[in-house]
């Protein structure tokens, strides 16, 4: 196996994780049970223990989570709003207004490296950029770009300074989102990379060596070196398996995507090229049928009731998809999956 | 038979093992709703090209993917009127009870007999494999059951013809 598994999740009560979020530290973690609420998580002597603190303010799914480097998360619901939560001194989470000025679904959600802004992509085909405003004394958003269909995912340079936006209408566009003390900078909203990736995107992500990744429904990931300037070649490696869902780099030259699949697989930058290195979990090894006819017509009979016929479910760590992909420090990394479960993994 | 049923139906598996990677889509359209793409076409980015697979062109399945869901169609063979009315029975008696199916489509698409519709929310609560193996063997069973049922029709016919032709034998 090329990656261990640091520590797993799994709460009687939740079935379905459709987000999770891990603060940098790895101290807190942040799931929703594809429900309103957030639970949140405290690493407690090496494992992660549920807290009381249940964030009920969405009146819909909450569709991305995601923690700043000053420890607030943000949360971004179907019911068109976003919330800032902080922890007080005293333990308790407080959220803060954000006027997101959204008119449909908002989608995903990511803070800015440097913690001052967070992007929330939005159903409504446009891409919310909130600040903290002083005077009003809650985020403000201000709209940038306007695609063809929804906005499914997002990633910032970390130099927060541009921001890159996938769409369901098959476009990657990296914008320039630079703001000064005064309010937004010359070439604000302009766009500076535009990308065909000829399926409707779901993730993307900035590397911190300026490689920008997106996947699509194509079960492609492709890869654009900004180094090279604005008009590099495209970099397009084929998956033979399932569409990706979820991208994370956990170095400068590893990437990892998980989706449709149920493991994740690791991209690597070989010699200036991008290859797959291989599934990260390579599950356990089928158990060998036990000895007798009694045994295995029993077997059998329970075939019937078992969730799925072709045993894959019982050989990966995860049994359904993959939704979100978190990393953080160390190679380190955290998968949520439809079958309620978030892993932590390490690459080895 | 020159094709048999089996490579037919591994085809069938194969695209829905692909087409069932189903995500959650809030719509562009309405606010505060998720609506099934492939009914209502909202977004013609999220929907591609349906995709046909048929044996010859009296059985066959269309199957169309979008981004949050798959309508799967199902046309059985009916060779005579007696498979067309028993088929028609069938799916109906279905359709009547397609709460209790839970993808089963209410009404099934324009040239086909019968039409499931996945969402995503079902591959929450269920597992994928499960429901491909479910529609494979549905499509197996159908076809089974209805020979069955057409062999017991005529059996049935027989008898009564035989039974009511008796009491003319006996007279004369």
């Amino acid at each position: 196996m090329l990656a261990s598994l640091i520590r797993r999740l799994e709460e009687p009560d939740i079935e379905v994780v459709n987000c999770h979020a891990i603060s940098l530290d790895e101290q807190f973690l942040a799931l929703c049970a594809n429900a309103e609420e957030i639970y949140i998580f405290e690493l407690v002597s090496e494992q992660y223990q549920r807290t009381d603190a249940v964030l009920a303010k969405h009146s819909q799914r909450v569709t991305g989570l995601d923690w700043s480097c000053h420890r607030r998360l943000l949360s971004v619901s179907e019911d068109r709003t976003a919330f800032v939560w902080q922890q007080d001194s005293d333990g308790k989470w407080r959220p803060s207004n954000v006027e997101l000025k959204a008119q449909r679904a908002a989608l995903c959600a990511a803070w800015s490296p440097d913690g001052d802004r967070f992007a929330v992509g939005l159903s409504s085909k446009d891409t919310a950029l909130c600040y903290w405003h002083e005077e009003v004394n809650c985020w403000v958003a201000m709209k940038v770009g306007k695609a063809k269909a929804a906005i499914t995912a997002l990633a910032w340079h970390p130099s927060s300074q541009y921001l890159a936006t996938g769409s369901t209408d098959r476009h990657c566009v990296v914008y320039d989102v630079s703001m000064s003390e005064e309010g937004a900078g010359p070439g604000f909203g302009t766009p500076q990379v535009t990308e065909d990736a000829g399926a409707w995107i779901n993730d993307i992500a900035f590397s911190n060596g300026n490689v920008l990744a997106f996947t699509c429904q194509d079960a492609t990931v492709r890869f654009k070196s900004l180094v090279d300037g604005r008009d590099a070649p495209v970099e397009n490696i084929r998956w033979r398996g399932l569409p990706f869902l979820c991208l994370a780099f956990v170095g400068r030259t590893q990437l990892v995507a998980c989706g449709f699949d149920y493991v994740p697989v690791l991209f690597l930058q070989r010699d200036g090229a991008w290859q797959v290195a291989g599934k990260l979990d390579l599950g356990a090894a089928v158990p060998s049928s036990g000895p007798g006819g009694v045994r295995e017509s029993y077997d059998e009979a329970r075939k019937r009731f078992r969730p799925t016929s072709s045993g894959k479910a019982a050989t990966s760590e995860h049994s359904n998809t993959i939704t979100s992909c978190c990393p953080f420090k160390d190679g380190r990394f955290s998968t949520s999956s439809l079958d309620g479960t978030v892993i932590v993994w390490e690459l080895s | 038979m020159a094709h048999t049923l089996a490579p037919y139906l591994e085809v069938i598996r194969h695209t829905l093992n692909a087409a069932l990677c189903l995500q959650n889509y809030p719509s562009q359209v309405v606010e505060r709703q998720s609506r099934p793409e492939i009914e209502f076409k909202d977004t013609a980015a999220v929907v591609p090209k349906p995709l046909v697979i048929a044996r010859d062109e009296n059985e066959k399945c269309l199957i169309e993917p979008s981004v949050n869901s798959v309508r799967v169609s199902i046309k059985v063979r009916q060779s005579d009127d007696t498979e067309k009315l028993l088929c028609r029975k069938f799916a109906g008696f279905f359709t009547q009870r397609a709460e209790h199916f839970v993808i089963l489509r209410r009404k099934p698409v324009e040239g086909y007999d019968i039409s499931f519709l996945i969402t995503n929310t079902h591959l929450e609560e269920m597992m994928k494999d499960r429901i491909v193996d479910f529609i494979i063997e549905f499509m197996e069973d159908i076809d089974k059951e209805i020979k069955d049922l057409k062999i017991a029709l005529n059996t049935r016919l027989r008898a009564a013809a035989a039974a009511y032709m008796s009491q003319f034998s006996q007279r004369g």
